[in-house]
């Protein structure tokens, strides 16, 4: 196996991992957020939790779109310039 | 592998790493906040990855603009590389010049100068290595930077963006170093230093203008002929060859010439050879000489007619009541010595001189008009075994070594110190450049 390859393999277990991840932050988020005590602090912090979550899950969804975008841009943007002189 | 894959790679998963960071259940703002920061370094590399054509064409966009390419670089360092080497090669003429004579004592500068060519000749192979490694591996060392850049964590981010920075900055920055070099050489002084002698012919003759072979010819520098500066032997056609490179002659002199033959030293016309000819005719005017066998009529004495052939010498004078000198050497033997239509008898005086057998017969004295002849048989002269003293004059190895030493604070400044101050300055401009792709500040440690 390449290190490409196991990069690629690594990507997609963390991907998995992260999407796990996501639900669990999402579901503690709201757990701490809609507990049933009054310290304001801590709901905060669920309410953090949820927004990072939330954050996280947008760029997971969006990632590939992003990297396609800015190849998409660059190559739009790229003229072919002059070739390098000849030692 | 292809690097560029890893690189993009590499990035995606800086960027899930980046993503899983900022979905951890935990409130710790510290860790959370390289999710973020992570996801916007994978974004920067996908920029880098999709430009890196541009990036590399930079460098040779820039070039085109100012008008200068890699060819011409290389044939500067060429030309500059010669003239080092043209030095060094005067510098062990020199050394070797100096070497056996009495002015050995300059060896210590001279070996100063050595030490400035070969540090200038370290600092340009370390230009070359520099210049050859950033024109062959350029690409190589853009893409290795974006693979380091693209590193998680933003591990490699400082020497990835330098990296990058460096392929573009140093590809357009080492053709204009000799436009920077010229522009600051100012006035120091070329390199075209000059090592050649000029070469002086010396033609000693006799009265007749035929050539005497090998004279001693012995150079004087006062005309009193007090204080011998060199001795030296011509050929068979009796030529002497001053300077080239077996001499070292001041800019301006004035030698004053003795030439031994058969024993006896003469006063040549003109006395004494000066700068600016490179040809000389010195007559030794009271010398009538064939292969070996010789009249040689005393000062004061007005020769007016004379002749030679191989086997025999005339000349009619007047004499001024001092003896006639007829020298035989060799394996010449004279036949016959007619005065006036009288055969003479001869009372031969055998001696040795620098190694040749000389017979001598002296007549006289003689005053009054006369006609003398001389047969002889066999012509050989040999060649003295004087030993050669060659002219090496001190002003002129002070020229040349102040010349030397002048190349070599030259080449120091040209070769060592101004590509150094130029290399410093692109690595600032590179270090800037990567400030701006994003990499810190450069620590050693």
């Amino acid at each position: 196996m390449g290190l490409s390859s196991f990069i690629q393999g690594l990507v997609v277990q963390i991907m998995a991992i992260a999407w796990t991840l996501f639900l669990v932050s999402w579901v503690i988020g709201w757990a701490i957020r809609g507990s049933p005590i009054p310290f304001h602090r801590v709901k905060k912090t669920g309410q953090s939790l949820i927004e990072d979550a939330i954050l996280a899950a947008f760029w997971m969804a969006v990632g590939s779109s992003v990297f396609a975008l800015i190849s998409y841009i660059t190559s739009a943007v790229y003229q072919p310039l002059p070739p390098p002189p000849q030692p | 592998m292809d690097l560029l894959l890893l690189a993009s790679d590499v990035a995606m998963l800086t960027y899930v790493l980046g993503v899983l960071l900022l979905a951890l259940p935990i409130p710790y703002r510290g860790i959370k906040a390289w999710g973020p920061r992570m996801i916007v370094d994978a974004f920067s590399t996908a920029v880098l990855i999709s430009m890196l054509t541009v990036i590399l064409s930079l460098g040779d966009l820039i070039l085109q603009e100012v008008g200068v390419d890699w060819p011409s670089f290389y044939a500067w360092l060429s030309g500059l590389t010669g003239g080092i080497v043209a030095a060094m090669a005067g510098l062990s003429y020199i050394s070797s010049a100096v070497k056996m004579t009495s002015y050995s004592f300059v060896s210590g500068p001279l070996s100063m100068a050595a030490s400035y060519l070969a540090t200038a000749f370290s600092s340009i192979k370390a230009i070359y290595l520099l210049s050859s490694f950033i024109y062959v591996y350029r690409d190589k060392l853009a893409t290795l930077g974006i693979l380091l850049y693209s590193l998680p964590f933003r591990m490699g981010k400082g020497v990835g963006s330098f990296l990058i920075a460096a392929s573009v900055v140093m590809y357009a920055g080492f053709p204009l170093m000799p436009a920077f070099v010229s522009t600051f050489q100012g006035v120091a002084s070329s390199l075209s230093t000059n090592f050649s002698e000029p070469v002086v012919t010396v033609r000693i003759v006799d009265l007749c203008g035929k050539a005497v072979p090998y004279p001693v010819v012995r150079l004087f520098s006062d005309k009193q002929m007090n204080e011998e500066v060199g001795v030296l032997i011509g050929g068979p056609e009796g030529k002497v060859i001053i300077g080239g490179s077996k001499d070292l002659l001041p800019k301006n002199y004035t030698l004053y010439v003795g030439v031994g033959y058969s024993g006896y030293l003469f006063y040549p016309e003109p006395r004494a050879i000066t700068s600016g000819k490179t040809l000389f005719t010195l007559k030794v005017s009271s010398l009538l000489t064939y292969g070996g066998v010789s009249i040689i009529f005393p000062a004061g004495t007005l020769v007016f007619q004379a002749f030679e052939n191989s086997t025999s010498l005339a000349a009619s004078f007047i004499g001024s009541g001092d003896y006639l000198v007829i020298v035989s050497a060799g394996n010449a033997v004279v036949k016959s010595v007619v005065m006036d239509n009288e055969s003479l008898n001869c009372h031969w005086i055998e001696r040795v001189w620098e190694g040749i057998d000389l017979r001598e017969c002296e007549v006289g004295p003689i005053s009054g008009s006369h006609a003398v002849s001389v047969k002889f048989r066999g012509s050989y002269y040999p060649r003295p075994s004087v030993r050669e003293r060659r002219l090496v004059y001190l002003d002129s190895v002070m020229d040349i070594l102040t010349s030397i030493i002048a190349t070599g604070v030259s080449l120091m400044y040209t070769l060592v110190f101004l590509p150094g101050v130029y290399i410093a300055m692109l690595t600032s401009i590179t270090a800037a450049l990567s400030r701006a792709l994003g990499g810190s500040r450069l620590r050693l440690i």
